[in-house]
């Protein structure tokens, strides 16, 4: 990175910390620390939301995502406009009226200790993973681009983040992230223009775009029926509508977003702009990588996408690498030449018809080609994965990016780590101390909790930086972070459901249902072969069926009656 | 309780708009994909 570039970083992340900590400095109670403020207008409130969910690996995988299959994976968020409509109308409004801090505290209102504290645990172990990931990720670009080891950087990233949550709470969390969205929605816009601007000058945005759907990246509505299929527009409905009520209706890091301590409107209104913001910002992102595979069919790409293995690769394997790079070379000369008939105008029919099956197949050598790298490095290289789909979009923008704009796409992806990390610690805090350390301790007082609520924030991180060391072995990064969640929403938010739906369930019904949805869910991802999203379904339904017919069999009296 | 003033127009009417546009973004994706392949 050049001088400018680190200016425009330095500064951007410096100024989101400071304003921040500026307007969360009075923090000197637990509920303020606990809570993000009662002064928080729906825009924040939405902003907040929208940022918790963009995390990093957001603007590093969606881009590699789409570069490899296409606008697909926009179906995943089709669910979310429903959940949001369903949060608004139905199950915020039940949280307001019980005034919690936490979504699990309403468990115990609803059934007793029990069943809280062991879908507490259960988002716990879920959010304290998933946040290692949500570490790593960024610390693998400050890697790239600093050149660090990737432990240095997880400390580095892990560490700063820490520190502004413990001493901020959530008030620091909803303030920086105003400004966090600000800056990610500015970086996002920036590179749609930088990356179209990099087009050869002989090709159109017009014809990009038709190559991108000459080669099937465009394709983002399946309507098959097959179960198996990742994402389909049935699976992003209806799997996609169960994850998304379970992140937000039950994950604490969304939850203490919106229960802000504030008006039930704000709340209902930040939830509803997070529904119509969320799916054409997916898309746009989405749209960035395969504009990104575009500028590659049109100039040559990288033979492997991770810069820094591949520079080690040549060291080691010199000859296989030249030999890769060679055949590379020849197949986009003939794919280019392909594709030039394929654009030209007025080209017969057939003729297109055969320009693109040369596209496509000098495309399936290309991507054959890169595979064989990626293999060949794993093999060769400790630690280093075969698949480098994360790392294209990075790539792209360390080579193409003017100066200046390098730094504003590194403070974004850091922007983005930031925002989600620092809601993750604070809720893993949050949950820690409402719902295990003040029921052990209702006797403590404010200064004792807000002591507790700092160290437990302090500690979740440790831990999330302690698994992020492990992430490197992980496949594509947002698809790990949601087949993790959708291991644990199925039955967190099946729990939930009973709770609101069915009134005649108690306490010992719900705690063995739930256990038995997680105990489903598991063996369903360690023996089955269904796609991830339908997790979420199976482990709802079965905690749902399964707490109704315990309820039936259980005597009349298991369990206290509800309070809520 | 909280105050719940609701938007003007209703709560009704701005579930409608965000649930309208879903099933416009899906229509227009679809569209998208049939006119370029």
């Amino acid at each position: 990175m050049s001088v400018v570039d680190w200016i425009v970083l330095v500064a951007t992340i410096a100024g989101i910390v400071a304003y921040g900590s500026w307007r969360s400095r009075r923090i000197q109670t637990a509920e303020s620390f606990l809570r993000a403020g009662k002064d928080l207008r729906w825009w924040t409130i939405g902003l907040s939301v929208i940022a918790t969910q963009a995390s990093a690996i957001t603007f590093l995988s969606l881009p590699g995502q789409a570069y490899e299959d296409g606008l697909g994976f926009v179906q995943f968020y089709f669910g979310l406009p429903l959940a949001m409509v369903i949060l608004s109308a139905i199950i915020v409004p039940i949280y307001h009226r019980l005034r919690v801090y936490t979504a699990y505290e309403y468990l115990e209102l609803r059934f007793d200790r029990k069943t809280r504290q062991f879908t507490a645990l259960l988002f716990l172990v879920s959010r304290g993973l998933a946040s290692g990931l949500a570490i790593y990720a960024p610390a693998l670009v400050l890697s790239a681009v600093l050149g660090w080891p990737v432990l240095w950087t997880n400390l580095l990233l892990g560490g700063t983040t820490i520190v502004y949550t413990v001493l901020g709470g959530s008030r620091a969390v909803s303030r920086t992230q105003s400004a966090q969205m600000a800056v990610i929605f500015l970086g996002l816009v920036a590179a749609l223009v930088t990356v179209v601007m990099s087009l050869p000058r002989q090709v159109s945005f017009g014809e990009g775009v038709a190559l991108a759907g000459a080669l099937g990246k465009l394709q983002a509505v399946d309507l098959s029926l097959r179960f198996d299929t990742r994402y389909t527009l049935w699976s992003g409905l209806l799997g996609g509508l169960f994850v998304q009520l379970a992140y937000f209706g039950t994950d604490q890091s969304q939850v203490q977003r919106y229960l802000s301590g504030g008006p039930l409107t704000e709340s209902r209104l930040g939830l509803l702009m997070n529904g119509l913001v969320k799916v054409p910002m997916q898309l746009f992102i989405l749209f960035i990588g395969v504009m990104v595979f575009v500028f590659y069919q049109l100039s040559p790409p990288p033979l492997f996408f991770n810069g820094a293995a591949l520079e080690r690769l040549r060291e080691r394997q010199g000859t296989e690498v030249a030999r890769l790079e060679q055949a590379q070379t020849a197949a986009f000369s003939e794919q280019r030449a392909a594709i030039e008939r394929l654009l030209s105008p007025g080209a017969s029919p057939q003729s297109v018809a055969a320009a693109r099956d040369e596209v496509r197949g000098g495309q399936a050598r290309i991507v054959s080609l890169r595979r064989e790298a990626g293999a060949l490095a794993a093999r060769t290289l400790p630690g280093v994965d075969a698949k480098d789909s994360d790392f294209i979009f990075l790539r792209f923008v360390l080579d193409h990016f003017p100066r200046g704009l390098i730094g504003l796409l590194v403070a974004v992806i850091l922007s983005a780590a930031m925002s989600a990390n620092s809601a993750a610690l604070s809720s893993l805090g949050a949950t820690t101390v409402v719902d295990f350390y003040r029921p052990r301790r209702p006797d403590a007082t404010d200064a004792q909790t807000l002591r507790v609520a700092r160290i437990a924030t302090a500690g979740w991180g440790i831990v999330a930086v302690g698994f992020a060391a492990y992430a490197s072995l992980l496949d594509n990064l947002i698809q790990a972070v949601n087949v993790l969640g959708s291991l644990f929403y199925g039955p967190m938010l099946g729990v939930f459901l009973v709770g609101f739906f069915l009134k005649s369930v108690r306490g010992t019904a719900a705690f063995w249902a739930t256990v038995a949805g997680e105990a489903v869910v598991l063996a369903a991802a360690a023996f089955g072969n269904l796609g991830f999203l339908w997790y979420n379904v199976i482990g709802c339904a079965v905690v749902v069926g399964a707490a109704t017919l315990l309820q039936l069999a259980l005597p009349r009296d298991s369990g206290k009656p509800a309070r809520a | 309780m909280d105050s719940d003033a609701g938007p003007r127009g209703g709560w009704p009417r701005l579930y409608a708009i965000v649930l309208g546009a879903l099933v416009v973004e899906i229509a227009l994706l679809w569209i998208l994909a049939r006119v370029f392949q």
